[in-house]
């Protein structure tokens, strides 16, 4: 391979890029989504399992996709559809701010205040199991306006696994941090800032991946709520109005936003992590 | 490049998987087995309580008039749909066999015939305001008529659930009365129940008894229905393909019972029994509530001495709102096609129905009782 970038005379980027596009992982997640595909195709239209043969077929739905005059109105080239999706990440931004902002200061708390954990962890362990769909009716009445309660609802869900996975974060840090920090005579703030918020960071970042994982499919309960856009929206639309391949595009559009959002979050925990890769690396050494 | 996809991926699976893309063109589809002509049979029925015209069915089950007409031995589990939605999915699905459905949802189930045939085999009724009925939020002013009221739709926010019997009710309205609302919300009842509770809306289409749930709750007030506009609304019965073909001894059985719950609704002696099953089906109403929603009369009425008529076989009314119904949800791109299946109605069924029993369509009506019995 070192050959061919020889002969082909890249600049840096363009060889990372094409060393990604040749690399395995990037060949097996296209296997894997050529496997899925050829399962469904299979399954749906030439094999018509049992359960399955009611599906909407792939044909139908790449179909519907790609058309100009797509049958149920959403396909790629709809300005509708692009309506749904920005009206979608805008909640979902909101929603995932706000989860970071008020789960990763609540969860570094519990985790550090035994006391405050004691107030607050038994409430908090009741609230977070009920279901978004629980709230939709509290959420209406609370929150003024269309956009608030939707905004509320998808981030309920997001909120819980940010909270939960800092206070994790801040239980698994190695006793003696605590103990050196002292004998070098810090005071609480400052093991607070020193130990804890870098020691809790791994398991803040794995939190937020799932708590943007957790945005996204809680909106769908709360697009429900929203009465005019969004992904969600269109998937609650599209089954009471029986419109099956606008379903699964919806799903398609909803699973392929919100990868490339994990995938954001999961970056940018990277290069903020990058301390901790080395001290890693260290210590293995 | 290929080498070295070759190398590594698993590639026996990959090439197992290409290999066996279209090449295996077996079926194995559900197929349901509804059994011999004359045995018997294990019915699954969705219904829906909480949609007045289609109340049929909460006497089917209460009466149980299907015991007379099926054979010996035959099981009929009756599966509740808080919307019509529901109920088409699961027709579709074939976990229910019949079902009791608003005009809309009925004409969406027949369209989907590429996944299950479904045809409608009778009228349950036609009305101008069991499903087409226009709320207003409490604190809106008290209007001189129902074009007035209608009028003040413009810039406001109206919500109805769409797919539903009132969808094309509003949808028709708009155009006929050139209003224009800020926005036209897609929810369902309940979220449209918290919104009036909020006041976050500021009208609302819905169907009875909801309606008049609401009304008689104070969160909303009713002010405009289908004779304001002249719209129709329906309800009607449909079954599924495959039984009809398989079991047409079943499909005339269900038919029969079908005739008698519907003579005993249209039969003003009933009236307060007709309450008790409301009653017993529908959960978290009163008696007023469900009175009204079946029988209450209201001044955007015309003075109609009718809430619903009973065609039961297919009326040119009948015909007539299924077509409009079909083009409707084709110019707002719910189902495919505006022309629907031939085999979209069947009314063979209800007529043998009628001539067994020489009756005619329609067969009776559902009166305006005034006070509603309580």
């Amino acid at each position: 391979m070192n050959k061919i970038m020889l002969k082909l005379n890249l600049n840096l980027r363009e060889e990372s890029l094409i060393r990604k596009l040749l690399s395995p992982r990037f060949f097996l997640m296209i296997t894997g989504f050529v496997i899925f595909l050829c399962f469904w195709h299979l399954s749906v239209e030439v094999w018509q399992l049992p359960r399955f043969a009611q599906l909407p077929t792939l044909r139908a739905v790449v179909t519907e996709f790609i058309s100009t005059n797509p049958i149920y109105g959403v396909s790629i080239f709809t300005h509708e559809l692009y309506q749904h999706i920005l009206a979608s990440c805008l909640r979902v931004f909101a929603a995932f701010i706000l989860a970071t902002l008020l789960g990763v200061p609540l969860g570094l708390f519990l985790g550090w205040s035994t006391k405050f954990r004691e107030y607050v962890f038994p409430v908090f362990e009741m609230l977070r199991p009920i279901p978004i769909l629980a709230w939709v009716p509290l959420a209406i009445v609370m929150f003024t306006g269309i956009e608030t309660p939707v905004i509320f609802l998808a981030f309920l869900g997001s909120f819980f696994v940010t909270a939960l996975n800092t206070m994790l974060g801040v239980q698994q840090i190695d006793e003696s941090y605590f103990r050196a920090a002292r004998c070098l005579g810090a005071n609480s703030f400052q093991v607070f800032k020193h130990v804890v918020i870098p020691g809790a960071m791994p398991f803040i970042f794995t939190g937020l991946q799932i708590s943007v994982g957790v945005c996204w499919f809680s909106l769908v309960a709360a697009e429900m709520v929203s009465g005019q856009y969004g992904l969600g929206y269109i998937i609650n639309t599209s089954y009471t109005n029986v419109r099956y391949p606008t379903i699964i595009i919806g799903m398609i559009t909803l699973g392929f936003i919100g990868y490339i959002t994990s995938a954001m979050v999961r970056s940018v925990g990277k290069s903020l992590m990058k301390w901790r890769m080395r001290e890693l690396a260290l210590s293995e050494g | 490049m290929l080498q070295l996809f070759f190398k590594k991926i698993s590639l026996p699976v990959f090439v197992a998987a290409l290999i066996s893309f279209g090449s295996l063109p077996s079926s194995y589809a559900d197929t349901i087995d509804y059994g011999a002509i004359g045995s018997p049979i294990n019915l699954s029925v969705g219904y829906q309580p909480y949609y007045t015209e289609s109340w049929s069915g909460l006497v089917m089950r209460n009466k149980k008039f299907y015991e007379k007409y099926l054979p010996k031995g035959s099981k009929v589990d009756f599966q509740v749909g808080l919307q019509g939605a529901v109920i088409v999915n699961s027709m579709l699905a074939g976990k229910e066999q019949i079902g009791y459905l608003g005009d809309m949802p009925s004409v969406v189930a027949v369209s989907k015939s590429d996944v299950a045939p479904i045809s409608l085999v009778a009228v349950l009724g036609i009305s101008k305001d069991l499903c087409n009925i226009f709320l207003v939020r409490k604190d809106a002013p008290d209007f001189k008529t129902p074009a007035e009221a209608l009028a003040s739709l413009n810039g406001k926010v109206v919500a109805a659930p769409k797919g539903s019997c009132v969808d094309r009710f509003v949808q028709s309205t708009f155009i006929k009365e050139k209003i224009k609302p800020s926005d036209y919300l897609n929810q369902s009842i309940e979220v449209i129940t918290s919104n009036f509770r909020a006041g976050k809306i500021d009208a609302a289409a819905l169907w009875e008894p909801t309606a008049s749930k609401l009304e008689e709750e104070g969160l909303a007030k009713r002010v405009a229905s289908g004779y304001s506009v002249n719209e129709s609304d329906g309800a009607f019965l449909a079954m599924r393909g495959d039984l009809i073909k398989a079991r047409p001894d079943i499909a005339q059985a269900w038919l029969n019972a079908e005739l008698d719950a519907q003579l005993f609704m249209a039969d003003p002696k009933n009236a307060k029994e007709m309450v008790d099953i409301g009653m017993e089906y529908a959960n978290g109403f009163t008696r007023s509530e469900i009175g009204k929603a079946i029988y209450g009369q209201r001044p955007d009425q015309n003075g109609s001495k009718i809430r619903f008529t009973m065609p039961f076989s297919f009326s040119a009314d009948a015909r007539d709102l299924i077509t409009s119904a079909a083009s409707f949800l084709k110019e707002i791109k719910v189902i495919n096609n505006g022309t629907l299946p031939s085999d979209a109605i069947n009314s063979s069924f209800a007529d043998n129905s009628l001539k067994a029993r020489n009756l005619k369509s329609p067969i009776g009506s559902v009166p305006v009782i005034n006070p509603p019995p309580n």
